[in-house]
């Protein structure tokens, strides 16, 4: 099953693309609303490395799509527990950012988020271990070994501490849940385990997670304290209109009103510049970059692919609604990024790798 | 080549359906939110996004300047730079540092710290008024420091070294809330320098101008970006008085060290050519942010130096009202020149005695012999003839008991007494012996220095009374084209009448009158001296109290057959009206020495004068 002549063979003609194309070019549109957020402040530099990551990224996805996801599934249980080693150095050992022991110096003097790399290591813990279940294969039991698997990894992220990207895996396992042949009571049950975990999350929560989650309701009514964030971006995607002020002219994003304008927000200060029409554009991209994962996850050769697939797409739409959301004031401010689009090295690479991967299981789809 | 057969193959593929499915339910979702926000066209939000970024501050205007009517300066403005911190963000400790550093006493502090608290956000509080040219060095310096602190550019309202007519003139100061509250001022900017009093007031509109406005692009810091847009300010508008400043340094000095008023008027166009009140007090202060210790000061001193006496005070008329009585005698055919009383010191009224202020008697006088002497025994029988129905609408011709109209806010309307207003306030009925009492100016009479000057100058010029101005008609027409200048209010006053009491006052200065300290050589004057009482006459010999002695009135003005001018001083327990007639006698002589040769002829007494008018009385 490893990469053979085959695959080497159908590399090129097999390669997507189209998914490729769709995600350049929202990688591209996030790029531009990176430098249109930060050229004319202190972080100027934020363009150039962004730069520096998508050639990273893209690299990591050429070499991803071209490796055979078998061999990477195979060797998922060692990554884990090579990620777990990192997870417990950052909290042991890393200096903490903004209070959070979440990163990673690199020798080379790049930093990464570990618990990014995490999310693409469990993508295929998940495949590794659900994958006959999906298939109806094997019973329930020989799926148990995923869960502390998962946890460890959830609890470590938790700890660091970064809630929201722990709850961000969650997708993962939902997804394996989902396609799999369980009775109905099991989903019931997995309901009020989520139930459970919401709870304990809450009582967990820090007093800001908390008046972030209730402040999104009336932002106006508190315009310095937590509701400030959410008021702002909503000025901003308003004045944005139909048409957008133009790159670079959104006074929310260029005299710095909006927080996080290429970071978190960076869909608000995109939806500034750009307005609804480019707002409409970026969503059907992403819906069209999903489209794509989800064909090839209808193609995957056997359950493996299918789930990294399904994986990937169930993560994306996560940070898609969870991030568009918060932007368009459905949703509370949390801190997901918005894949493929938001500053962020880790995030970025994180992003392309899995892409990678569907990419990968779409040109082995016919491979014997 | 084919993929690898799992029996659940089917069902899976529908649920990657049922995802796609709910993928795009979450697309739209987003893209209905999006538009919700964006795609309504409500400009709101792009208002607020401007509103984050832009700042707007006003540009004061130069204030006009005041002049007198000979173009000297009464008032002007000069720039100067001060330091604000918005309500908002003004906390104690920033105080403090700042104070320290701007070298403010520790009672400025305070003073501050107490203020800060009941700020509004949109109020600055002025941290210093005039920043030296360290302090600017200092926090320019510092401005990352102290973003907070804003230096402000502003004019700065000065009154001359001389100080001229200040009451007249008036103050400045910052503009309070209950002042924003007031219609004149519906357009003016909270903080800003408005008049608060006199003419700085009223004109404000005028003076005042029109503040420009900055406004400025900034980013979340408050820096500025870069400039947006700019309207000029628009400078105020000059205003020239017609306060002579020379006859009006006469009377200032003139009343140095007492109590009391001073008032010249043009009685043929109403101008008033002085407004002098005692005591007075510094308008600098005010413009320059008075300290709560001064202003306690000034406004708990019982001599009373902001109130312009000229306007806001009311006094007895006393026997300055002389004439007016007369004036009502002639033209009801009563004191002709048969009419006399024999003065043997006093008289009785309805039972109770009522003195002359001569002990002695005057003996037999006419109307002419008793305005020159001020007999008060011929007046208490001429008012008893009359009637007080006859004297208060004589008095009320003569403008007393209501307001000149005069272009200053505040002034009081006095007071004319009848038997009508006596059964409003009293149940008892009007006695005679209350006719006699104001048949001499006394009781419940009560006029404005202004009033009194006003009723003598019209009477003066044969019953037509101009209303009081310090702004001129032409004046006027320059500033404002639509100004229609106010009617005079005129009365027909038998000539031969006029003549008579003319007759009487020029005798009350050059005939052995007692009014003999007002003349002059080189110009006729005529006039009337008058003492109103506090007390009773008793009470004041028993107390010796000297605040209940008799104010002292004289008004006087010249030339007696052509008046040009008309001159009223009242000093308050001033005892003799000598005090008085002194001091309109500077007055006139300043003007007189001031006025060119041949402004008018030498005065030929008895010839017939031409402003008389024929015809029955009232």
């Amino acid at each position: 099953m490893s990469g053979d002549r085959g695959a080497k063979a159908r590399f090129w003609t097999d390669f997507d693309g189209r998914m490729t194309g769709v995600m350049l070019a929202i990688a591209v549109l996030g790029l531009l609303q990176i430098y249109s957020a930060t050229h004319n402040s202190d972080l100027a530099a934020a363009f150039p490395q962004q730069c520096t990551w998508l050639a990273v990224g893209l690299v990591a996805y050429v070499a991803v799509s071209n490796a055979d996801y078998h061999n990477l599934v195979a060797l998922s249980p060692w990554m884990w527990a090579v990620i777990v080693l990192l997870l417990v150095y950052v909290l042991a050992f890393a200096d903490p950012i903004n209070g959070a022991r979440r990163w990673l110096v690199l020798p080379i003097g790049a930093s990464v988020q570990v618990s990014e790399m995490a999310k693409v290591v469990l993508l295929l813990v998940v495949a590794r271990y659900c994958g006959g279940f999906v298939a109806g294969k094997v019973r329930a039991r020989d799926v148990v070994p995923v869960i502390p698997l998962f946890f460890a990894v959830f609890l470590l992220v938790i700890l660091q501490p970064d809630l929201s990207t722990a709850l961000s895996l969650l997708p993962l396992l939902a997804m394996a849940l989902f396609l799999s042949k369980i009775r109905k009571r099991y989903f019931a049950i997995a309901g009020l385990l989520m139930a459970l975990l919401a709870l304990l999350a809450w009582s967990t929560l820090k007093p800001y997670q908390k008046d972030r989650i209730m402040g999104f309701r009336g932002p106006s009514e508190a315009p310095l304290s937590s509701g400030y964030q959410i008021l702002q971006a909503k000025i901003a995607v308003g004045a944005g209109g139909l048409w957008g002020q133009g790159l670079g002219q959104g006074s929310q994003t260029q005299l710095r009103f909006l927080p996080a304008a290429h970071t978190d927000f960076v869909l608000a200060s995109f939806a500034e510049e750009r307005g609804f029409a480019g707002v409409a554009v970026i969503v059907s991209l992403y819906m069209w970059l999903l489209w794509r994962i989800t064909d090839t996850a209808r193609k995957a050769r056997e359950p493996e692919g299918m789930l990294i697939a399904m994986g990937v797409a169930a993560l994306l739409l996560f940070h898609l609604l969870v991030n568009g959301g918060m932007v368009a004031n459905l949703l509370p401010v949390t801190g997901l990024p918005l894949p493929l689009m938001s500053y962020g090295g880790s995030n970025l690479l994180a992003a392309m790798a899995m892409l990678g991967m569907v990419n990968s299981v779409r040109i082995r789809r016919f491979v014997n | 080549m084919q993929t690898v057969f799992y029996e659940r193959r089917a069902a899976l593929e529908f649920r990657v359906l049922v995802f796609r499915a709910v993928s795009a339910g979450v697309c739209v979702v987003l893209l209905l939110a999006f538009w919700g926000i964006q795609g309504a066209g409500d400009s709101r939000y792009r208002e607020r996004a401007e509103d984050n970024s832009t700042e707007s501050h006003p540009i004061p205007a130069a204030r006009g300047a005041v002049h007198d009517r000979n173009r000297n300066l009464i008032a002007g403005s000069s720039t100067r730079i001060s330091a604000q911190i918005e309500g908002g963000e003004v906390t104690p400790d920033l105080l403090r540092k700042v104070a320290a550093k701007l070298r403010l006493g520790p009672g400025h502090i305070e003073r501050l710290l107490d203020q800060a608290p009941s700020l509004a956000p949109y109020e600055h509080l002025v941290v210093k008024q005039d920043l030296q040219s360290s302090d600017l060095a200092f926090l320019s310096a510092n401005r990352e420091e102290f973003p907070q602190v804003k230096l402000v550019e502003e004019f700065r309202r000065h009154y001359g070294h001389e100080r001229v007519a200040v009451h007249a003139v008036g103050y400045v100061g910052r503009a309070s809330r209950q002042d924003l509250a007031r219609r004149e001022f519906l357009t003016v900017d909270y903080g800003a320098e408005i008049g608060k009093s006199g003419i700085e007031r009223q004109y404000n509109h005028w003076l005042a101008g029109k503040a420009g406005r900055r406004r400025k692009e900034v980013d979340t810091h408050g820096r500025a970006v870069k400039k947006l847009d700019e309207e000029r300010p628009l400078r105020g508008r000059d205003l020239g008085l017609t306060i002579d400043g020379q006859l009006q340094a006469v009377a200032e000095l003139g009343l140095r060290g007492r109590r009391g008023a001073a008032v010249a008027i043009d009685p043929n166009t109403g101008e008033i050519l002085v407004m002098a009140s005692a005591p007075s007090f510094d308008p600098n202060g005010f413009a320059n942010g008075m300290v709560p210790e001064d202003w306690a000061r000034l406004t708990s001193d019982p001599s009373t130096p902001l109130l312009n006496r000229a306007i806001q005070g009311t006094w007895a008329m006393g026997s300055v009202f002389k004439p007016i009585v007369g004036l009502a005698g002639l033209e009801a055919n009563i004191a002709g020149p048969s009419f006399t009383a024999t003065c043997k010191g006093g008289m009785a009224i309805g039972g109770r005695y009522f003195r002359c202020h001569k002990r002695d008697g005057h003996g037999t006088v006419d109307l002419s012999r008793a305005i020159a002497a001020s007999c008060d025994v011929y007046f208490y029988t001429l008012g008893l003839r009359l009637g007080i129905e006859t004297l208060s609408e004589y008095a009320e011709a003569a403008g007393l008991g209501r307001k000149t109209g005069v272009d200053l806010p505040g002034e009081a309307s006095g007071l004319v007494p009848s038997a009508e207003w006596k059964a409003r306030r009293s149940l008892q009925p009007w006695f005679p012996g209350e006719t006699a009492v104001v048949s001499i100016g006394q009781g419940a009479m009560a006029v404005t220095p202004l009033q009194a000057v006003h009723a003598i100058g019209g009477l003066a010029l044969g019953g037509i009374w101009h209303r009081p101005r310090l702004v001129s008609d032409s004046f006027r027409r320059k500033m404002d084209e639509n100004w229609r200048a106010p009617q005079p209010a005129i009365a027909r006053i038998d000539r031969e009448h006029l003549r008579t009491l003319r007759d009487s006052m020029f005798n009350v200065v050059n005939g052995g009158g007692t009014g003999g300290q007002a003349r002059l050589a080189g110009v006729d004057v005529c006039g009337k001296t008058g003492t109103s009482q506090r007390v009773s006459n008793s009470l004041r010999i028993r107390s010796g109290r000297p605040d209940f002695e008799d104010d002292a009135w004289f008004v006087g003005f010249a030339p007696c057959d052509f008046p040009k001018i008309v001159a009223g001083v009242l000093i308050e327990n001033g005892k003799s009206s000598s005090l008085a007639a002194a001091v309109v006698r500077d007055i006139l002589q300043a003007w007189h020495l001031g006025r060119p040769p041949d402004d008018d002829p030498k005065p030929k007494r008895r010839e017939t004068p031409t402003l008389a008018m024929a015809g029955p009385g009232l």
